[in-house]
């Protein structure tokens, strides 16, 4: 099943990668604008109107001073936004500028960052590195409001580089001693950001080797136009939308977006998404599920539109608390998400979304209604249809026959040839489903 | 980091050919514990980077007070442990292990040229290699190296978070991650009890010869089966432990105790690692600091009591690292910014109590920041030769002194 790649497969893929995956009836709209025209409807968010997600919003009323509110807030985005890659690109930009509640204690900042992001998601990141220096939150995070003339607090001018920008090694001590006291004075007040001057160090410094009277506009300024500031940001890019490990020379492209578009992010995964390595071997399959992708994807995939509000708890047990990143860092990703515990969470994730212990007051996943409408007869076609649902029938012989197998068998464990009703169907179906879920496979994206 | 890790844990499998599973290893190792005690150590990280000049207090030393005039701990409250230092007046617990003699601390212990970089210094720390980036963590070379040619016999250790940290990565040896004991289980639908026999049957068969080229495929396969060969057998030992020593709320005082139910119920793993954090206080650190080291001393000597009551205090030793210490200097936001030497603490009733090393001067100062007196290798040296008797130049890469704590 999985020999032939066609258009299908790789639009398949960039909604995976580019978004959230997609439900049936997404991926035929998707499908009946091609490729590009999916990815440049991606590339152009503000062209697509987004006004029921907005509206359905709305009328949920979140409490964005509640933090469990707060996230499933953005579950809800995710799950249900037109605008995928823009989506994708705030979680990205939230792993990248890694900003928690923790410590912050202050949701509504923590929402106020986040539109943030979602509005330079594919725009200029000079504009958003600036922006992002004088968000309340970040000052809050990197501790700047204790940063005063004199007395300098050191953490957001190391991670201002180190994190954000250039990356270790490509700034001494001394830099990070000059770049603290330009921000000296940024500070946050309850109605937003204040420049206090009384704080502001106004003396002369020296930045990466530049000389003068440096605030902290210059120190963004400078920053963004290193060079090393474009092949930092392509590499990061890359390896979470695309593959693990690039070469050199797909690195220098992005970065070469970069510079040429004077600092877009939204050239730069034009970039990364019209690449021949991406459409290839390369990258099918090739990057580990993050829990925001294993479990929206899952959601989408099955058509499950209640989000039960301990979702976020789930998906945190399984090593992405959204709006808690471990660190400074962010996610690592990559094998990182993965260890024995957080498998078993995944695992236990799938179980639940589709036993029916959960559906008892809604009607949640009930596969037989599917298969009477798709009209599936015998047992290969069922599980024929749910690999190519879940992994795009990307498996061995050997795991379809065991599965099979499983299918073949009635709750009692004894084979049987036929199943005949709906309740044993059902328990049956899930089980399918399960398990395929718990797939090695199922984890990849 | 991630590749060097995945290169080297895929390496180390397909070096082994047939891998026993975790649930066998666990057996294996409860079965070995029977005669010879087997020794011990649990390391705890404090993550974030511990002031450790408000945890072990010159509050004999007048600089410490004009460095710190907003948030040095007064003189009267510090816990003294002799006429120069003492304790943070929350760590009350180590105070006890401290006069018992079961506390050795080690001052000012750090590493030339120090990095200021949480990611990195952690990494250093880690590894135990400060002048590369090294794929391996000291206590993995030191797993790989006691494993020796031989198959595995035994589990080499359990790391209780939810991720591996990089002091154990390894070439040859995996360890399981396991965070809460009680979700660790594999769940089926409630409604059909008698399915879940034939589901579990599906998976273990597809997961044992589960075969696909795409990258990662394996390290999942791997993942997956040694979560659930796991769980049955840690299950069983946590609801054969008892025990009435109460640990404080927390994820510290959890962890130790999932250690001590697993030490208890027969698990002889060398190795235990757990994590604290939050010790990163560039702004008002008092409250936060103090509330952490009350976690961590508090944990401490549960557990403590927890292995005395089971007579296996004499088999276990936890040492308590943090990646770096903080400035001298005071910030103006009642907090300290990453600095570099640090005090390092090891527990246990076969450690030798008392203060080792010498303390910092906090007036010759390397750009406002401690000189450290002594490499941190030091005290790994010290703990693999006379702790878990192994070569401490082969796991090193060269000789340290050896401290007279064990």
């Amino acid at each position: 099943m999985s020999a032939a790649k066609t258009e299908s497969t790789w639009i398949a893929q960039l909604l995976r990668r580019a978004g959230f995956g997609f439900t049936p009836a997404e991926f035929k709209y998707y499908k009946s604008l091609g490729y590009e025209g999916t990815l440049h409807e991606l590339l152009n968010p503000k062209n697509v109107d987004n006004s029921t997600l907005e509206n359905a919003i709305a009328d949920q009323s979140f409490d964005f001073t509640n933090p469990n509110d707060l996230r499933r807030w953005w579950l809800y985005r995710m799950s249900f936004t037109r605008r995928p890659l823009e989506e994708k690109m705030t979680l990205f930009l939230h792993g990248h500028f890694a900003t928690s509640e923790r410590k912050v204690r202050n949701p509504h900042a923590m929402y106020l960052q986040n539109m943030l992001f979602r509005k330079y998601a594919l725009g200029d990141f000079h504009q958003l590195l600036l922006s992002v220096s004088k968000d309340p939150a970040m000052i809050v995070w990197l501790d700047n409001q204790h940063n005063r003339k004199g007395k300098p607090n050191e953490n957001y001018a190391r991670e201002v580089m180190e994190l954000f920008t250039i990356g270790i090694g490509n700034y001494t001590e001394k830099d990070i001693k000059e770049a603290a006291k330009a921000f000296t004075g940024w500070q946050t007040r309850p109605e937003g950001f204040f420049f206090n001057k009384n704080q502001h160090d106004f003396g002369p410094k020296t930045f990466l080797g530049v000389s003068g009277e440096l605030n902290g506009e210059d120190i963004v300024s400078i920053l963004v136009k290193q060079p090393q500031t474009g092949r930092f940001l392509a590499h990061k890019l890359i390896t979470f939308f695309a593959y693990d490990n690039p070469d050199k020379n797909f690195v220098e492209r992005v970065a070469k977006a970069y510079r040429e578009s004077k600092y877009r992010l939204g050239p730069m995964l034009q970039v990364i998404f019209s690449d021949k390595s991406f459409l290839s071997d390369r990258a099918y399959h090739a990057k580990i599920k993050s829990p925001a992708e294993f479990v929206v994807g899952s959601l989408k995939t099955l058509q499950i539109e209640n989000l039960d509000n301990d979702l976020p708890q789930m998906m945190g047990a399984m090593g992405q608390d959204l709006f808690h990143p471990p660190s400074v860092k962010g996610w690592d990703g990559g094998e990182a998400w993965i260890s024995s515990d957080t498998m078993m969470e995944r695992f236990n994730f799938a179980a639940r979304i589709v036993s029916t212990r959960m559906d008892e007051l809604t009607t949640r996943f009930t596969p037989s209604e599917l298969v009477h409408r798709r009209g599936l007869t015998n047992t290969l076609q069922l599980v024929n249809y749910f690999l190519d649902l879940l992994v795009d029938g990307d498996v061995s012989a050997a795991v379809k026959d065991r599965l099979l197998e499983y299918v073949s068998c009635d709750l009692d464990g004894k084979k049987v040839s036929m199943i005949e009703d709906d309740r044993t169907l059902d328990a049956k179906l899930r089980g399918l489903v399960h398990l395929i879920m718990t797939l090695p496979t199922y984890q990849l994206t | 980091m991630t590749v060097s890790r995945r290169k080297f844990i895929h390496g180390g499998l397909s070096m082994l050919g047939l891998m026993l599973s975790a649930e066998e290893l666990f057996k294996l190792s409860a079965q070995a514990a029977g005669s010879a005690s087997q020794r011990q150590l649990v390391l705890i990280q404090l993550s974030g980077g511990n002031d450790g000049l408000n945890t072990v207090i010159p509050f004999g030393t007048g600089a410490y007070y004009d460095a710190r005039p907003q948030i040095a701990v007064p003189q009267n409250d510090v816990l003294k442990l002799n006429d120069a230092v003492g304790l943070h007046p929350q760590m009350t617990g180590m105070q006890e292990l401290f006069n018992a003699g079961n506390l050795a601390i080690v001052e000012g212990a750090g590493y030339t040229s120090p990095n200021r970089s949480h990611f990195r210094s952690i990494e250093i720390w880690q590894t135990g290699e400060p002048d590369k980036i090294g794929d391996t963590g000291w206590l993995g070379r030191y797993l790989d190296l006691a494993s020796g040619d031989k198959e595995h016999k035994a589990l080499p250790a359990v790391n209780v978070d939810p991720m591996l940290p990089k002091t154990l990565f390894a070439r040859k040896i995996v360890v399981p991650s396991v965070n809460n004991i009680y979700e660790f289980r594999f769940r089926t639908d409630p409604h059909f009890r008698k399915d879940r026999d034939t589901q579990i049957e599906a998976f273990s068969d597809i997961y044992k010869d589960f075969d696909s080229k795409r990258p990662h495929a394996d390290f999942l396969r791997k993942a997956g089966l040694e979560a659930n060969h796991a769980s049955d057998y840690l299950l069983k030992i946590v609801k054969s432990y008892k025990s009435t020593v109460k640990y404080p709320a927390g994820r510290l005082g959890d962890g130790l105790k999932f250690i001590a139910q697993m030490i208890t119920g027969g698990v002889t793993a060398p190795v235990f690692t757990v994590s604290l954090d939050g010790f990163d206080t560039h702004a008002n650190q008092q409250r936060s600091q103090a509330g952490l080291l009350k976690q961590l001393s508090d944990s401490l000597l549960a557990f403590q009591n927890d292995l005395k009551a089971h007579s296996l205090d004499d088999q276990v030793i936890t040492l308590v690292f943090s990646e770096f210490g903080r400035r001298v200097q005071e910030n103006s936001g009642k907090g300290t910014d990453h600095g570099t030497a640090e005090p390092l603490f090891i527990v246990g009733s076969a450690v030798k109590g008392g203060i080792y090393g010498e303390f910092p001067s906090l007036t010759a100062l390397d750009n406002g920041d401690l000189k450290h007196t002594i490499d941190f290798r030091t005290v790994y040296a010290t703990v693999l030769e006379r702790w878990l008797g192994a070569d401490s130049v082969q796991v090193l890469g060269k000789r340290f002194e050896i401290l007279p704590i064990l």
